[in-house]
């Protein structure tokens, strides 16, 4: 669209000019015959009187530059002309448009693909009015019913508070049902958003208690699938999970909280009757600051709540709530995490963009100075010194306009695959686009660039004084060549530094990776597959009955040589917690209970996972319901409860629990919370003798081929087997790991593309610049060559002399790397920041590429022949 | 008649004075300028025609003097230029600064 406008200012403008022209030569015409009538007044004959009119006006074409030039119109012609002659030059030197506009393309676009991604995640607002004055309260999804009444009660810095949790629900009905992510908030949820609905209403003060209507608001996306937009919706009933709830609202397009993938809102049932009301912590707490609230307030007002919630409740230590209390912006909340990587990504590709500029800038010097010898003749031909810069201008700009074009193509390209790889999770990548008033800026301001980047060319050219046209001249334009010459090494040994930083980063987010594939995880992700697979809670038999019968179709599958079912998959569902008394000790109860994961497997759980057990048993099929009740513990809670003793023979009971359970084996630890966390404790129980009803869970596959192959067979055969069976997050345990350790797998993967392209940046710009040195000093070595010096000498000539440009930016990027690390010291896990084999393979990378870019050039030069470049050439 | 020295001789700036001067009596199209700025001038004063369109397409850029076409007295198409009320106060401040200057010339001149 830039194309076509450019081209539709540029037709009214010669539009307007044909008519200025028309009207200037009517008028001059005018004049003219008015002239000729006025001698013929005074006697002259017709033909004498026009032939003297004509000598007192002067030249007619004259005349009509000269108006013309007053227009100030002149310089569109010249523009034109100078952006032919420049386009003709850049088609004469293909070598050198390519490599420029491919630098700079490849800067400008990665550049303003990442940019555009920070500025859609972290600048854009909500679709919410009250979207940056929401805070989430500090313990993440850990508040109970009991705690969140307590906290709204009194509360001065907010003006209001709600709290959310997230659930996977069914809608409708047989074989119309389908599995939505929803979100069960409390009745001031919208109120805190400061969201209004396209549609009826939101929810209503108490309707998040018992008793209350059971109601559900729509996404606008979900109205659109389910319902075909019908604005008639509302008032209809639907089935939620079974229960019938009417449907009150839907909210306006591109409304969501907390992200795009939750596409329905149902209130919470908050029953203070109700065990869970005052049972484990699931929820989220988020507060709308009142306006005008300052830090120091919601501060003392945090504080405040922390306090009175350490006289209501007694908290064991790591869920102490009255300690390190904060609320941090919704923002942070949801994209916490991507900001440092963003800004460090930024800074990368600023610093590629700068490395892509100075080498454009070097290869634009050096043409200049190969050009120079044209440009003083064409001086010393009256060609205007204006006019000169003006071509080499012209010639940047249209350079840099295509490379921005280029960049910009590119930028479009990348920038959903920048943000597909971007660890955001939640369908945030959908919501994201590329701000199209960016690209033009870019355009624009590649095009200024490139104007800017001539400058400097042009300035010393018209230093250059255009009289040094004898024969000695180019012997002459040496000197002038020289301290260019000292500039582009300057400029070479800039890209050198930037290229060094990159490399290095890449290397050490490369080994971070690597680090983090080292780790033990306690489990064998080859051949693991996992769904994840719901059915009704009135299924016969219940969840138990459900489990049996999956895992056993599962394993008749062929190919498939274990299976089990547990509730969660490691890593990626934080899962149930639960307080769990220890019954030889009992110190350990009441506030000083230990929190621990709960996991309810089948058995073959360990076996289809790879887990160890370390101690005992794993369980068997003896370990049903009605049997004794057993358990496992990991490592981590038998080294805490009972150091150096065996856990065998002990007994434990969680707080859902009716009974103690005896500890029949250890497993060794598997990551819970994340690779890089250390692990958590976590104690399995039998699946069968799990007292809760859970319809589904996640079963889990091992096989010796390919578990991916294998995941849409699994998905038929649960949905065949109970007409309410929904499957969802079909994935290999592989995949589950590798999304774990996603920020670093990403971030490896930028800094490697980084890396990649200021290597290929940093060649060419050495590259470039000693060809020129080598091709300028020529005659120089034919001449010497001819006095019979050896050509092994010069080429290590013009190696040492390259290499010490290459040597000063590898050590100033090696410095400049070191300070980079230090800043990107939170985003990488296993290696020192400051690490050596990083560094090295920085400097070491781009010495090797400095010393082949320059040795093609220096091979060439001892190949001079000394009798033509004697005879002038 | 007056030679092509004083013509040249003509002080910088001081057609665009001209100009403004005879446009503030009438509208004119460039012939009749010229013409009028010779009658005044008692024929001491030619304007060059290489000038004088320049000068004219100049103050209109400037905004002192429209232009417009329109049809003469004996029924022929011609751009006449007119003033502005900007071009009336650029004219004034035109008129002292010339007043001032050639006042200064004369002291000079008149020198004992």
């Amino acid at each position: 669209m830039g194309i076509t406008s450019d081209m539709a200012t540029r037709l009214s403008a010669l539009f307007r000019r044909r008519r200025m022209e028309r009207e200037l030569d009517e008028e001059l015409a005018f004049h003219l015959e008015r002239e000729v009538e006025k001698l013929a007044a005074e006697g002259l004959d017709p033909d004498r009187a026009r032939t003297e009119a004509l000598r007192r006006f002067g030249g007619v074409q004259h005349h009509r530059e000269r108006a013309r030039a007053s227009w100030g119109l002149v310089w569109l012609d010249d523009l034109w002309r100078d952006l032919r002659i420049g386009a003709r030059g850049l088609r004469r030197a293909r070598g050198f448009t390519a490599v420029a506009v491919t630098t700079m393309g490849l800067g400008i676009g990665g550049t303003l693909a990442l940019y555009g991604a920070i500025h859609a995640l972290l600048v854009r607002p909500f679709p919410f009015p009250a979207g940056d004055r929401v805070e989430v309260f500090w313990s993440d999804q850990n508040w109970r019913g009991s705690e969140f009444d307590h906290v709204r009660e009194g509360v001065v810095a907010f003006e209001e508070v709600a709290a959310y949790g997230h659930e996977v629900v069914t809608l409708g009905e047989g074989r119309g049902r389908a599995p939505v992510a929803a979100v069960m908030g409390s009745a001031g949820l919208f109120d805190v958003l400061g969201a209004a609905p396209l549609l009826g209403r939101t929810f209503r003060e108490g309707e998040d208690r018992p008793g209350a209507e059971p109601v559900i608001v729509l996404s606008h996306g979900l109205w659109q699938q389910r319902y075909g937009g019908n604005p008639g919706v509302v008032g209809r009933l639907v089935s939620v999970d079974g229960v019938q709830r009417t449907i009150v609202g839907v909210m306006p397009a591109g409304f969501f909280f907390p992200s795009p993938d939750q596409r329905a809102w149902v209130p919470l049932d908050l029953d203070p009757a109700d065990g869970a009301y005052a049972g484990n912590g699931w929820l989220i707490l988020v507060g709308r600051r009142a306006n005008g609230a300052s830090n120091a307030q919601v501060e003392a007002e945090i504080q405040g709540i922390a306090a009175r919630l350490g006289e209501r409740f007694t908290y064991s230590e790591e869920w102490d709530k009255t300690r390190g209390a904060f609320s941090v912006p919704l923002r942070t909340y949801l994209f916490g995490e991507v900001g440092p990587l963003l800004r460090l990504l930024t800074l990368a590709t600023a610093l590629l963009l700068v490395m892509a500029l100075a080498n454009v800038s070097a290869l634009l010097l050096g043409r200049m100075i190969d050009r120079a010898h044209e440009m003083r003749l064409r001086a010393a031909l009256g060609a205007g010194r204006a006019r000169l810069v003006r071509q080499i201008v012209a010639e940047s700009v249209l350079l840099s306009g295509i490379a921005g074009g280029v960049g910009v193509a590119l930028a479009y390209l990348g920038f959903g695959a920048v943000v597909s790889r971007l660890p955001l999770g939640g369908g945030f990548e959908t919501t994201i686009g590329l701000d199209w008033r960016l690209l033009v800026a870019a355009l624009a301001g590649a095009t200024l660039l490139g104007a800017l980047v001539a400058l400097a060319p042009a300035h010393r050219l018209l230093r250059d004084r255009p009289t040094n046209l004898q024969p000695g001249a180019r012997a002459e334009g040496g000197a002038a060549a020289g301290r260019s010459g000292r500039l582009q090494a300057a400029l070479v040994s800039a890209q050198v530094v930037i290229a060094v930083t990159l490399v290095a980063g890449a290397t050490l987010f490369a080994r971070s990776a690597a680090q983090l594939y080292r780790v033990d995880t306690g489990l064998d992700p080859a051949g693991v597959g996992a769904v994840t697979v719901g059915v009704d809670r009135a299924t016969p038999g219940g969840g138990h009955g459900f489990a049996r019968r999956a895992v056993d179709a599962a394993r008749a599958l062929p190919g498939v040589e274990y299976a089990a079912m547990g509730l969660r998959l490691p890593l990626r569902d934080g899962g149930i917690q639960g307080s769990t008394g220890v019954r030889d000790r009992p110190e350990l109860d009441g506030a000083n209970a230990l929190s621990a994961y709960y996991r309810a497997i089948t058995d073959e759980y360990l076996t289809t996972m790879g887990m160890r057990v370390v101690e005992g048993r794993g369980f068997g099929p003896e370990d049903r319901a009605g049997a004794a009740p057993v358990t496992l513990v990991n490592r981590a809670f038998a080294e805490e409860v009972w150091p150096g003793e065996s856990a065998l023979g002990k007994s434990v009971m969680g707080n859902f629990d009716d009974d103690w359970s005896t500890v029949v084996g250890v497993v060794d630890n598997v990551p819970i919370e994340g690779v890089r966390a250390p692990a958590p404790r976590v104690v399995y129980r039998p699946y069968e003798q799990w007292a809760a009803l859970w319809p589904g869970g996640v079963l889990t596959f091992r096989t010796s081929g390919d578990p991916a192959a294998l995941l849409e067979t699994v998905r038929r055969t649960l949905e065949e087997l109970d007409a309410t069976a929904v499957v969802l997050q079909p994935t290999t345990l592989r995949r589950a790991l590798d999304a774990s350790i996603a920020d670093v797998l990403r971030l490896r993967f930028f800094m490697a593309a980084l890396a990649a392209l200021a290597l290929a940046i940093g060649a060419v710009g050495v590259y470039g610049v000693v060809s020129y040195e080598v091709a300028r000093r020529s005659r120089e070595f034919g001449i010497r060559m001819a006095l019979g010096a050896d050509r092994g000498r010069l080429v290590r000539e013009v190696m040492r002399r390259e290499s010490v440009q290459v040597l000063i930016g590898v050590a100033v990027g090696v410095g400049l790397a070191t300070l980079a690390a230090r800043a990107a010291a939170g985003l990488v896990w296993g290696v020192q920041p400051v690490d050596p084999p990083s560094l090295a393979a920085g400097a070491g990378a781009l010495l090797a590429v400095g010393v082949v870019a320059a040795l093609t050039p220096a091979i060439r030069a001892s190949r001079v022949d000394p009798a033509r470049v004697l005879r002038g050439e | 008649m007056n030679d092509d020295k004083s013509r040249n001789d003509m002080i910088k700036g001081t057609l665009d004075l001209l100009i403004l001067k005879v446009l503030s009596l009438e509208p004119l199209h460039g012939w009749g300028i010229s013409e009028r700025i010779q009658d005044m001038s008692r024929a001491v004063l030619e304007v060059n025609q290489g000038a004088l369109y320049p000068a004219l397409h100049r103050l209109v850029r400037r905004g002192w003097i429209t232009s417009s076409w329109a049809t003469t007295e004996n029924n022929r198409r011609a751009r006449y230029y007119a003033l502005t009320a900007e071009g009336r106060r650029q004219l004034g401040a035109e008129v002292v600064h010339w007043q001032r200057l050639s006042a200064a010339v004369d002291r000079i001149v008149a020198a004992t």
